[in-house]
């Protein structure tokens, strides 16, 4: 291996020359064989893994500070692997909804992917903007995918307009930072913050416009708005992705940042984060409870999610840190399953209203049994991953006083569990509208059990997972 | 090695398992700690293997999954996979034609793999949790014929007496934990670990150390329930609605034996404390004493075998509480032989009389040869006849509570001749005696009776094994075999014999003239000096007041007010707050602009004043 010649950009490279080959494929193919696109494009993401840890010695800053290969990165990078390929899988059962060009919407998932992947090696603002902008108008295109659906248009051109605005505010703030410290380089800005921890007004305004900016790609409220909506009526593959990958990206950033650049002040910004992810956990379950669909109950629940997540980025520790990779490693297996769900029910049932999934268990108890599983790990039951990850995180909230916040997010489990059990008792107590078994297909069902296997491995033994997420944060604080 | 039966035996809790599969899933695991023990004795010393692997591991808190194997396991594994494996063989034939067999054999398998864990655990979490399995599985096994109400309450008993006990054990567990830190090292369940560390903190006095000594004590409330001490004791007499494999196993080989086990497992905690040995061995003593009065007056074939297991244990636990250490592993191992051919033998009774009671067998010496032999052998060893196994570890006790404390000495040789007399006057009536109105009394299969000649074998040179010299620990009481005490308990036990010949041996009057004269203790004795009685007052006038109150409090006061009042609220507000979401996207935009004008706001105004 050492005699083959290695970049540190290795993943990006290797993943640009497979989107040029399947863009030329999608081209040249024939219309029956573009569906395979999906297949080409899961192995082509597969190399992606041992690239990403190849090398361990070469990490560091390359490319004068632009791009940083760290354990954070290197295991975001196998994070937004795994995710693609599950989204991938969906978008596979999803195909028989989209009309005209489902070649190009496997090209775009890829294109975020590679956005996401260069994120999550931004060692520069220029860079996190450009790789930022590469993820906002992969999702702007698939969001409205399905062209004759007026809820996935209206979706889409929401999306851009506030997404827009969003991207604003973040090259807002990254302007009033660079008047002030005259660089845009992570490490730089770091030794500019440290030498004066307590942010005079016009620096701690770029860096309000960019936690603004951020926090609308996570949904925490109050910039939230877009995403029940957007949710809604996207094709559901790209709701998934948007809840797991996009989410996940804004998480790999706001470590980056508040870990990494704006560390040394973080005694100015705990309190606002500590406020931030306390309303945005109330308002997600909140709202969630009152919902008749299944793909904006999602949506709020993920709001409900970036909350407990930012539990983990207010407390500004190692543990915290830790706990936000590891609870987003859970959090990929049980959205995914639950989306698999929602994508087989749809195409059994054409609905995603809550309706749909009475009597499920008589329908199809595959579909019931990972449903409930999934749920049962996004409220945070043990033995699952969802229960691991939460207690991790108001542990870590504990651990720094924040005993409110810690009582906040134990108590909407009490509200989660809550909606969730209904649909719980939806799918296993009501009687079926319409009794015939939902035909559940082979790649749904591996699917599912793999995410499964995730939420009970991740549940049970714990051990090699956290050290794994301990290992991916410790290069934030050195 | 040993791991791998744990994880064998793990795998099979699926009901499909068929008999077959489970012994030779147990016989390997004794094949397995033969092996161990050809390596124990060819490394002489501390032949102790540990490895563990990180099972929890958080900030401050450690947990291991690990096994820990030294004489004293391997002795233990010896006895739960060899005795097992004969009970699992006779089950085969016992339980022959009951429509819940693969159940029967799943659930022994679960207790067999639960009780390997214990065994083998190397830190008092793994033990608890296997602790808790064996109590699960015990509690589904007594209640197998869950038809019959009898059996499904004495299950439910069982269980919740348990759960008293764990409570108290946990406890014990958790402060064991806190105390550990202590000394400045990072908090540990670990056996290995913790014993250098609370040896320091005994030394050391003062809170500490009174700490570990009520730890001591709170653990040995685990050993109450499982071993069923005094008081205790109430749910194994209970428990024998079960199959008679079952009590064989469970109720006097190996369940529990596990309270003696894990006392002796934490001895080197019990070292450190004389004034909570001191308490064992009393309770040990009381019990033993105890129990074998009211044997006397039972009429249940393995009721009587019931109340002589509570008796053995509380031999044990004095032995232990005596300081005793190897004396009690090794009266648990040959009691382990003796009691569980017993229970066989009944079994076999049971099975060709289809009674339970003693007065309506008779007999059985020709009609049931070898049974009727391996019993007597049983009996003859219970009894602590010279040379069978049991002469030999009760009278390592005898001889240690004869050095250590007399009033001990002389409840234990009492029971001794306690011991002889119901046991005597079981066999006397049961099988010497006259045929009692039944015509077909046939020997048992030979997969029932091979079993009974191995144990019974075992029983007879179980004596001659060495073990106390096997499993040693430092601290532990030695004394030297001593002719007096020998003697003497022979001689109680002889007379206990003789004395049953005389009453039972042939029709007499004197019997019921006896419960005539003494018609109060007779009364006492048969309703087991009113324990149950008196537990069953209790939770009828407390519990169950306390019960209705607090239903009433919780139906009017937590549930009107706390939480459908909490959950109307929250509803309210989740659809209160749905209607902020408009869907008009310039709504949205307005929001996201005065919620960042809010917060630079706040910040900024916090950062100006």
């Amino acid at each position: 291996m050492s005699a083959l010649p290695w970049s540190p950009m290795a993943v990006e490279l290797w993943l640009a020359a497979v989107i040029a080959i399947l863009i030329w494929y999608d081209l040249t193919a024939a219309a029956d064989d573009k569906p395979k696109i999906a297949i080409l494009a899961i192995a082509g993401l597969l190399p992606v893994f041992p690239l990403a840890f190849a090398h361990p010695e070469r990490s560091g800053a390359f490319c004068s500070g632009m791009y940083l290969l760290d354990p954070l990165a290197r295991g975001f990078k196998a994070f937004f692997a795994l995710t693609a390929i599950l989204v991938i899988a969906m978008t596979r059962e999803f195909a028989r909804h989209i009309t005209r060009g489902i070649g190009e919407l496997y090209l775009l998932i890829l294109t975020a992917t590679f956005g996401m992947m260069m994120l999550a090696s931004a060692g520069d603002f220029l860079m996190l903007f450009i790789a930022l902008e590469i993820i906002t108008l992969s999702f702007y295109v698939m969001t409205t995918y399905l062209r004759t659906d007026e809820k996935s248009v209206e979706a889409g051109m929401k999306y851009l307009i506030l997404g827009a605005l969003s991207t604003g505010f973040l090259l807002y703030g990254i302007s009033f930072l660079y008047g002030y410290t005259g660089s845009t380089n992570f490490a730089a800005l770091r030794e500019a913050i440290a030498r004066s921890p307590t942010l005079p007004p016009w620096p701690l305004l770029g860096f309000l416009l960019i936690v603004a900016g951020i926090g609308f790609k996570v949904a925490a409220v109050p910039f939230h708005w877009w995403a029940p909506d957007v949710y809604e009526g996207a094709p559901t593959p790209v709701t998934a992705f948007l809840s797991v990958g996009s989410k996940a990206a804004g998480f790999v950033v706001l470590l980056r940042l508040l870990h990494g650049v704006f560390e040394p002040a973080s005694g100015v910004w705990m309190g606002l984060l500590v406020w931030i992810a306390g309303v945005t956990i109330l308002y997600g379950n909140l709202v969630a409870m009152a919902q008749m669909n299944m793909k904006r109950l999602l949506a709020y629940s993920s709001i409900g999610h970036a909350g407990y997540l930012l539990i983990g980025i207010a407390a500004a520790s190692g543990l915290g840190a830790a706990a936000v990779t590891y609870y987003l490693g859970g959090y990929l297996f049980t959205n995914l399953a639950a989306f698999l769900v929602v994508i087989a029910v749809f195409n059994a049932t054409g609905s995603d209203d809550l309706t749909a999934y009475a009597g499920l268990s008589k329908r199809a108890p595959v579909l019931a049994a990972a449903m409930f599983v999934a749920l049962l790990s996004l409220a945070g039951v043990p033995p699952l991953a969802g229960f691991v990850g939460k207690f991790l995180l108001l542990m870590a909230a504990v651990h720094r006083g924040l005993l409110w916040l810690a009582a906040i997010g134990a108590a909407a489990v009490v509200i989660s569990l809550y909606y969730y059990l209904l649909i719980v008792k939806r799918m296993f107590v009501d009687p079926p509208a319409d009794p015939t078994p939902i035909p559940v297909s082979r790649p749904v069902r591996w699917g599912l059990y793999g995410c499964m296997a995730g939420i009970l491995a991740m549940g049970i033994w714990q051990q090699p997972f956290l050290a794994l997420a301990v290992a991916s944060v410790r290069s934030l604080f050195s | 090695m040993a791991a791998c039966a744990v994880i064998l035996l793990a795998g099979l809790h699926r009901p499909r398992l068929a008999g077959a599969a489970a012994i030779a899933a147990l016989g390997a695991g004794f094949l397995a700690s033969l092996a161990l023990l050809a390596q124990a004795l060819g490394h002489p010393g501390e032949a102790v293997v540990e490895h563990a692997v990180p099972w929890i591991a958080i900030d401050g808190l450690r947990i291991e999954l690990g096994v820990l194997v030294d004489p004293l396991a391997v002795m233990m594994l010896l006895v739960v996979t060899g005795v097992g494996s004969a009970i699992f063989v006779y089950s085969t034939g016992y339980m022959a034609g009951d429509p819940g067999v693969p159940r029967f054999f799943a659930m022994l398998s679960l207790f067999a793999c639960s009780m390997l864990g214990i065994v083998l655990a190397n830190n008092l979490v793994m033990l608890f949790i296997f602790w808790e399995l064996v109590g699960v599985s015990s509690y589904l096994l007594i209640g197998f014929w869950y038809e019959k109400p009898a059996a499904a309450e004495a299950g439910k008993k069982a269980f919740l007496v348990n759960r008293v006990a764990d409570f108290g054990f946990i406890l014990g567990i958790l402060l064991l934990w806190t105390i550990s830190g202590a000394t400045g090292q990072e908090r540990t369940f670990a056996f290995t670990e913790l014993a250098p560390r609370l040896h320091e903190l005994a030394e050391g006095g003062g809170v500490a150390a009174l700490g570990v000594g009520l730890a001591g004590a709170l653990i040995f409330c685990g050993v109450l329930g499982k071993s069923a001490q005094f008081p205790l004791h109430v749910w194994l007499p209970d428990a024998m609605e079960g199959p008679t494999p079952v009590s064989a196993l469970i109720h006097a080989a190996t369940m529990v034996a596990a309270g003696v086990y894990l006392l002796a497992r934490c001895f080197f905690l019990y070292a450190e404390i004389p004034a909570v040995l001191a308490l064992i061995a009393y309770v040990g003593g009381v019990t033993a004493f105890f129990a074998a009065t009211i044997a006397v007056v039972q009429h249940d074939i393995k009721r009587i075998l019931a109340y002589s297991t509570l008796s053995q244990l509380g031999y044990m636990v004095m032995a232990i509480g005596l300081g005793g250490y190897g004396a009690g592993m090794y009266h648990l191992t040959t009691h382990a032989f003796f009691k569980a051919l017993l229970f066989l033998g009944a079994g076999c009774m049971i099975h060709a009389l289809h009674t339970n009671s003693i007065w309506e067998m008779g007999g059985l010496r020709r009609a049931m040869p070898v049974t009727s032999a391996t019993f007597l052998i049983g009996t003859l060893a219970l009894a602590g006849i010279w040379p069978l196994a049991g002469f030999w570890s009760k009278d390592e006790i005898l001889a240690i509570a004869f050095h250590r404390d007399l009033i001990l000495w002389a409840v234990g040789t009492l029971t001794a001749a306690l011991t002889a007399f119901y046991m005597g006057r079981l066999c006397f009536v049961a099988i010497l005696g006259p045929p009692r109105g039944h015509h077909h009394a046939r020997e048992a299969p030979r997969v029932m009776t091979a079993p009974l000649v191995t144990l019974a074998l075992l029983s007879v040179v179980g004596g001659f094994l060495g073990i106390p010299r096997f499993v040693h620990h430092h601290a532990q009481v030695h004394v030297e075999f001593n002719p007096l005490v020998a003697a003497i308990s022979t001689a109680c036990a002889i007379i206990g014999l003789a004395a049953a010949w005389r009453l039972y041996g042939r029709p007499s009057t004197v019997p019921v003239l006896l419960q005539l004269k003494w018609r109060r203790l007779y009364q006492l004795l048969t309703h087991t000096y009113y324990v149950d009685d008196l537990y069953r007052w209790l939770i009828r006038h407390g519990q169950d007041r306390l019960a209705t109150v607090s239903a009433l409090f919780e139906r009017y006061v937590i549930m009107r007010w706390c939480v459908n009042g909490a959950a109307v609220t929250t509803r309210a507000a989740g659809y209160a707050l749905r209607y902020l979401q408009t869907g008009r996207v310039q709504t949205y935009a307005l929001a996201l602009f005065a919620g960042l004008i809010a917060i630079i706001a706040l910040m900024l105004g916090a950062h100006a004043s």
